[in-house]
């Protein structure tokens, strides 16, 4: 009986630990058959950034702007989810 | 920079002229772009003119992040709109080739159009991203200007010997009349205008406060009473009535200033520099309140059993009044400084008072260094005062020593900001130590069962004694955890750490710790382990409802039944596992690849266990016996219980637990005296004289078989008369009975009624029988006879059977 409490109290202090740290990034998915590379700027950094096919990345912790390939360009806040396709963005 | 900032607005201007007409992304989002640039380059001008003010320079700093969200979001709002003028134009389709036939003017109109507003679009998002790198900038600038100004402060070296001027006195006494004159300039308007209002507050406060004071005085006093009278009160008991003693009076105080402050500032009482100052003295006021019941309740110099540090009689009135005496002196260095700031600075009058904070903290370091706070007792009568252990001793002095010298030397701003953090810093190093000593107490064994929490936890579930004892040891590691989770951040941002860098760096240890090319996630193993753990408790659930509701009802015979459920959980198992490890970020192809390289060991080294598994599922799958059979394996006979993992459990019929590996009962003969139907067959042997009349014999077994309740009629029982032996003639009754585990039981009852009905039917059971021939040599038979007899009586069988009842 102890026992079972014991674990369901464990559960929900990792629970609530995870959640806690879970932290809101933006997720890239490039659905294209090639490579594509972005420029991203986070943080005041801008970095160039190399997402293979139909590969996901995680990027943006705090907010960030992305230029496609097709030289489109977009604001994330984070949370978000975007897919590339034929070099252009589709942000969900 | 200035010919980019100028470039922006040249752009910016062109945008605002050209496209005044466009529908989406209008005027509004131009203006509001180009406001912010705007701002960020006043942000500019003014960090570069407040590299003095650390104030400032937080201050800026706040309002620039504040606007670098702005930003964000102001780009956030402009981006959806470019996928969706992509997608138009994919429509309208390319402009086409000559020759092709003529568009209408109305899709060239609006390709121009789209085509035109996408390049706005992305141009504005430009130049936001180039106003977020500019922004970041910033912040950096202002946290470099706020270390300089840090160090500054702190390696800033002042002349001590002219503080020390007529000056000084003319400044403390320009001050002070200041002051007063505030004070009475604000007092005389307060009196002529506000006497009414003020009284009425301040009265209508001191009586709801009285009234508070009465009332928890009734109902809390015996919360914060520290019986003087009692014998050894328990840690818990201490640590409890020391945290209410400490806490209610100093809630009561801090809720009458707080109460005042706001009564006198809605009644428009105060000023704002009387206000800043009155503040300051109600915080300063709170903070020594707090920290001398604290004291109290730690060090109770006057009941030992009340004290929660182990310090002696001796040592616990200096310790409390040296704390409370730094403490003082530290607040009121803070009070001198909020009047300093209001009523202008003189350098002078810091100066002294920052030597004076310093060397106070310092003298009192080291007093507190030389106590003897430990007593040890040699012998019953004889006992030594001892000293704090050496590196805490010397830790202090070296604190206390260092703070003088360098206020002796100079270094004012060192020395106040080194005392300010040993006061501050001890404070929060103090509250944790109590705190992860109360973590401890609650912790052992059967403490949190007498608070009043584990009683509560006791009658109110249905946890047994021992269970609130383990929930004890959860509580004291969550205790602790809160203790380090907060302390810990506290003592960083102290020591001059950002709140953003702590986050950071709390995050980054939950997502991920780089250990050579292997990069770990705490946070992803924990949903890996929630993950696994739920997966479990599915199963389990799943399960009994499985075999609770639905095989319950299905007639299934039990064995069939446990197989099922046992088959059901190795595959939740299973499947909680990949989930799990899917979850911590650990890739199956990754696992394949580990599994490949070490399969070859794991097949050396687990190959019982990995045998054992598979004869179990094979045992699930084929049941050759299965839980509640009966069953001969290993020489033994015994109840199979369960099938495990690993091995059968068989329980004999003495009681005894068998556990034989799964793989022996699939590679050795196993007898199971129940697969399939539990019919079984008893045998009992019996031998009769040669006297009796074999026919008779025969038909009597049969018919006492018969006559038992338990033996079947069909197969029937019958009877073997399979030889003839040394002493008799021997039969066996074979019967068949439907339950071969009443098989002892119905033999026993056989025998009886045999014994039973052989007696009154004259059929004699006889002993083994012997012919003893006698050879003799030599002497004459009669005379062997007579010295036999004369030795012992002894019968002599002569194959006649003696008669029993000679």
């Amino acid at each position: 009986m102890s026992s079972k409490i014991i674990k369901t109290v464990f559960i929900a202090g990792s629970a609530i630990m995870v959640t806690a740290f879970a932290a809101s990034a933006a997720s890239i998915e490039n659905k294209d058959s090639s490579a594509h590379t972005l420029s991203v700027t986070e943080d005041g950094v801008k970095n160039e950034i190399i997402i293979g096919a139909n590969e996901i990345v995680t990027i943006c912790q705090s907010g960030c702007f992305i230029t496609m390939p097709n030289g489109d360009r977009a604001a994330l806040s984070g949370g978000e989810s975007v897919q590339i396709v034929d070099g252009a963005a589709i942000i969900n | 920079m200035h010919l980019f900032r100028r470039l922006i607005s040249v752009v910016l201007l062109v945008f605002v002229a050209t496209f005044a007409t466009a529908q989406e992304v209008g005027e509004e989002d131009v203006k509001a772009v180009e406001t912010i640039t705007q701002k960020i380059e006043q942000y500019a001008k003014q960090v570069e003119a407040a590299r003095d003010s650390d104030q400032r320079l937080v201050e800026l700093g706040v309002e620039i992040e504040a606007l670098e969200k702005e930003l964000f979001n102001r780009g956030v709002k402009l981006s959806p709109r470019l996928p969706q003028i992509k997608l138009r134009l994919d429509q309208i389709g390319p402009v086409p080739e000559e020759g092709q036939g003529e568009e209408p003017k109305s899709v060239v109109d609006e390709r121009q159009k789209l085509v035109e507003e996408r390049g706005r679009i992305n141009q504005l998002l430009g130049i936001l991203e180039e106003q977020s790198i500019r922004t970041n900038q910033l912040t950096d600038t202002i946290s470099e200007a706020r270390r300089q100004l840090f160090t500054d402060a702190l390696s800033r070296r002042y002349d001590i010997t002219e503080a020390f001027s007529t000056e000084l006195f003319t400044d403390v006494g320009d001050s002070i009349t200041s002051l007063t004159n505030r004070i009475h300039s604000w007092w005389q308007f307060t009196w002529r205008f506000k006497s009414q209002n003020a009284l009425l507050g301040l009265g209508g406060v001191i009586a709801l406060t009285l009234l508070a004071l009465l009332g928890l005085r009734k109902i809390f006093s015996g919360w914060i009473y520290r019986d003087p009278n009692m014998v050894d009160p328990s840690y818990l008991t201490r640590l409890t009535t020391a945290s209410w003693y400490t806490i209610l009076p100093t809630a009561l105080t801090w809720l009458f200033f707080l109460l005042t402050y706001l009564v006198m500032s809605f009644l428009g009482v105060l000023r704002d520099d009387i206000g800043q100052i009155l503040s300051t003295i109600f915080v300063c006021a709170a903070i020594i309140i707090l920290v001398w019941r604290l004291t109290e309740a730690i060090f109770a110099p006057k009941l030992k059993q009340w004290r929660l540090i182990d310090v002696s009689d001796h040592a616990a009135r200096p310790l409390k009044t040296f704390v409370v005496l730094m403490v003082v002196v530290s607040t009121a260095d803070v009070l001198v400084t909020q009047i300093n700031s209001i009523i202008g600075t003189s350098v002078p009058v810091t100066i002294v008072k920052s030597l004076f904070t310093a060397i106070a903290v310092g003298l009192l370091l080291i007093s507190i260094a030389f106590l003897k706070p430990f007593d040890r007792y040699l012998d019953d009568q004889s006992l030594v005062k001892v000293a704090w252990p050496r590196t805490i001793k010397w830790l202090l002095c070296f604190a206390g020593a260092g703070l003088i010298i360098s206020a002796l030397s100079g270094y004012i701003g060192f020395s106040r900001f080194v005392a300010q953090q040993i006061v501050v810093t001890g404070a929060v190093i103090a509250t944790m130590y109590l705190g992860i000593r109360t973590a401890r107490a609650i912790s052992e064994e059967s403490a949190f069962v007498e608070t009043s929490l584990g009683k509560k936890f006791l009658h109110n579930s249905r946890l047994t004694e021992s269970g609130v004892d383990q929930l004890g040891l959860i509580v004291g590691f969550a205790v602790t955890a809160l203790v380090l989770a907060v302390g810990l951040p506290l003592l960083a941002l102290m020591w001059g750490f950002q709140w953003l860098d702590i986050e950071r760096f709390v995050i980054s240890a939950f997502t991920e710790i780089q250990i050579g090319s292997i990069s770990l996630s705490i946070s992803s193993i924990l949903i890996g382990v929630v993950l696994f753990s739920l997966g479990l408790l599915l199963t389990r659930y799943f399960k009994s409802w499985l075999d609770g509701n639905i095989l319950s009802r299905s007639r299934m015979d039990p064995g069939a039944r446990s197989s099922i459920t046992t088959a059901v959980g190795y595959i939740g198992v299973a499947i909680a596992g990949l989930f799990g490890v899917t979850a911590a970020g650990i890739e199956l192809s990754q696992l394949a690849l580990i599994a490949g390289a070490l399969s070859l060991g794991i097949g050396f080294g687990l190959q019982n266990i990995v045998s054992n598994f598979v004869s179990g599922l094979i045992l699930l799958a084929e049941r050759p016996f299965k839980a509640g059979d009966i069953v001969e394996a290993g020489g033994f006979t015994g109840v199979v219980k369960v099938v495990k993992v690993r091995a059968t459990e068989i329980e004999t019929f003495d009681k005894k637990t068998l556990v034989l590996p799964n793989s022996e009962m699939i590679n050795s003969a196993v007898i199971n005296w129940m697969h399939k139907t539990a019919l079984g067959r008893v045998s009992v042997a019996v031998g009769v004289s040669y006297d009796s009349d074999a026919q008779a014999v025969h038909d009597l077994l049969i018919e006492i078989a018969k006559d038992h309740p338990r033996v079947l009629a069909n197969p029937e029982p019958f009877v073997d008369f399979y030889n003839f032996g040394d002493s008799a003639l021997e039969f066996e009754l074979r019967a068949y009975i439907a339950d071969v585990g009443f098989s002892v039981g119905v033999k026993t009852e056989l025998r009886i009624a045999i014994h039973q009905r052989f007696k009154e039917q004259g059929i004699e059971i006889p002993f083994p029988q012997r012919d003893v021939n006698l050879k003799v040599v030599g002497d004459s038979v009669s005379q062997v006879l007579g010295n036999a007899a004369q030795a012992a009586p002894t019968v002599i069988k002569t194959g006649k059977t003696p008669n029993l009842d000679d």
